[in-house]
C-alpha cells in the first residue's frame, strides 16, 4: 500500500510542478503593471472629438514609416502658439511651444527587441484600425497609464491567423 | 515561391574580410576576445577560410567565405527537438532564439560548422550600445545563432515593397556581405526567378556545391578558381 501513494506521488509530481508553474504565472499576471506617468496631462478625446482631429494628423509616422511616432513640440506648437482654453495642461504645452523645448512624453507600447513590428504594413497595407491594438483612446480624458489593450503574441497570432497572413516565425522575429 | 540563393565567385574573392566585418556590425555580433577565439568560441557568422595549393613560390591560394548555406533539405531542421530552427516558405533556414534550449544537436548535425553557440552573455562596450543595429536581436547565453541571409533586411523590404504597391525587385534585398564586397564575387537574389543574376550564374559550369555528397541542397554556390 505504500508503495502504491509513492508510485502516486511520482507521477503526480509533474502535474504538481506544473500547478506550481501556472500559479507563479498567474501572479505575474496579476501584479499591478508600473504605471506610466505622463509629464503633461494630455486630453486625446479634446483633441479627436472636439478639435475634430484623426490620430494620424499627430501620429505622423503611422501609415508611411515602421514606427507611428510620438509627435515633437513642432507639431503642437501648429495649433497652441497661444493659449485657448483654460486647463493647465493647455498653459504648459504653450510654455513648451514657446521655449522650444521638447516634452518627455512617456512610451505606453514598447514592441520587444527580438520583434520586427511595421506600422505602415499594418495600418496601411492591412487596413487595421488604431483601435484593435490602441483601444478606445478617443475616449480618455486623462493620459492612460497602462495599455488599454493588453498585446501578447498569442493576439498577434490570432489576428494573422483570422486574416490568413503568415505566422512564420521569422516574419516577425529577427 | 521564392528561393533565395547566393553564388561566390571564388575567382573575384581577394579574402580581404569586408564581408565578415558587414555581418559582425549587422548582426551585433559581439566581440569574444582573443582567447575566447583561440578556444574555438568566435561568434562571427561568416568565416573565411583559404585554401593553400602548391609549394612556395608557386603557391596558388583560394580564399572561400563560407556562412549558412540555408540548406534546402537541412539537418539542423529535423534534429531540433522545440522547433527552433526550421525552413520557412521563402526556403530560409530560421532560427528562433526565444525557442532555443541550448542543447546544440543542430550545431552537431551540420556538416558545414555553421552554427554558433552563445557561451556567454553578449559583451557590449557600454560606448558601443547606441551603435547597435536596433533590427536585430541581441542573442543571450545559451541559445545557437547563425547566419540569417539577414532575412530582417529581407522583412522591410517586403514592407516597402508593399508599401509602394509593386513586386520586391533584386535590389530590394541584399544581405549585408552582398552589399560590402568591395570585388564584386557575391551575387544574391532569388534563384528561381530568371530576372535576378544568381538564376543564371548558377547553371555556369564552374559551379559548385561544398559537400554536395551529403544531399543537404545548399543555397550558396561557389564559382570554382580558374587560373587566368
Amino acid at each position: 500500500m505504500k508503495m502504491q501513494i509513492w508510485n502516486l506521488f511520482r507521477v503526480r509530481g509533474a502535474g504538481l510542478l506544473f500547478l506550481v508553474g501556472f500559479g507563479a504565472l498567474l501572479l505575474m499576471r496579476c501584479g499591478s503593471p508600473k504605471e506610466i506617468v505622463q509629464p503633461i496631462a494630455y486630453n486625446h478625446k479634446v483633441h479627436l472629438t472636439e478639435a475634430g482631429l484623426d490620430c494620424r494628423d499627430c501620429h505622423k509616422g503611422v501609415e508611411n514609416s515602421i514606427r507611428a511616432t510620438i509627435p515633437s513640440i513642432k507639431v503642437c506648437a501648429s495649433c497652441h502658439s497661444k493659449i485657448k482654453g483654460k486647463s493647465t495642461a493647455e498653459a504648459q504645452v504653450v510654455e513648451a511651444v514657446k521655449s522650444g523645448t521638447e516634452i518627455p512624453w512617456q512610451r505606453i507600447y514598447r514592441v520587444p527587441d527580438h520583434v520586427f513590428f511595421s506600422h505602415r504594413r499594418h495600418v496601411t497595407a492591412g487596413k487595421i484600425a488604431c483601435k484593435t491594438c490602441h483601444g478606445d483612446v478617443e475616449k480618455l480624458t486623462k493620459p492612460a497609464s497602462h495599455q488599454l489593450v493588453p498585446i501578447a503574441m498569442k493576439t498577434c497570432m490570432k489576428c494573422h491567423d483570422n486574416k490568413s497572413i503568415s505566422n512564420d516565425c521569422i516574419h516577425c522575429h529577427v | 515561391m521564392t528561393k533565395w540563393g547566393m553564388v561566390i565567385d571564388l575567382n573575384k574573392c581577394t579574402g580581404c574580410g569586408a564581408c565578415v566585418n558587414a555581418c559582425r556590425i549587422e548582426n551585433n555580433i559581439p566581440n569574444v576576445g582573443p582567447e575566447a577565439a583561440h578556444n574555438g568560441r568566435s561568434m562571427d557568422w561568416m568565416q573565411i577560410v583559404t585554401e593553400y595549393d602548391g609549394e612556395y613560390p608557386d603557391i596558388r591560394i583560394t580564399h572561400i567565405p563560407l556562412l549558412c548555406f540555408q540548406c534546402d533539405n537541412a539537418p539542423c531542421t529535423k534534429v531540433c527537438p522545440v522547433h527552433a530552427t526550421y525552413q520557412n516558405s521563402d526556403g530560409l533556414v530560421g532560427q528562433v532564439y526565444y525557442r532555443c534550449i541550448g542543447c546544440r544537436f543542430c550545431m552537431a548535425a551540420c556538416p558545414y560548422s555553421a552554427k554558433k553557440f552563445n557561451y556567454a552573455e553578449p559583451d557590449v562596450p557600454e560606448e558601443y550600445e547606441n551603435h547597435l543595429n536596433p533590427d536585430v536581436t541581441r542573442r543571450m547565453k545559451g541559445v545557437v545563432e547563425k547566419c540569417s541571409f539577414c532575412h530582417h533586411r529581407l522583412a522591410h523590404a517586403k514592407d516597402l515593397a508593399r508599401y509602394e504597391d509593386r513586386d520586391l525587385r533584386e535590389s530590394d534585398f541584399q544581405p549585408a556581405c552582398v552589399e560590402s564586397c568591395p570585388a564584386d564575387a557575391m551575387v544574391f537574389g532569388d534563384l528561381e526567378n530568371p530576372d535576378h543574376t544568381v538564376h543564371d550564374l548558377k547553371d555556369s559550369s564552374r559551379v559548385f556545391r561544398l559537400e554536395e555528397e551529403l544531399g543537404t541542397e545548399p543555397k550558396v554556390y561557389y564559382l570554382k578558381k580558374e587560373d587566368k
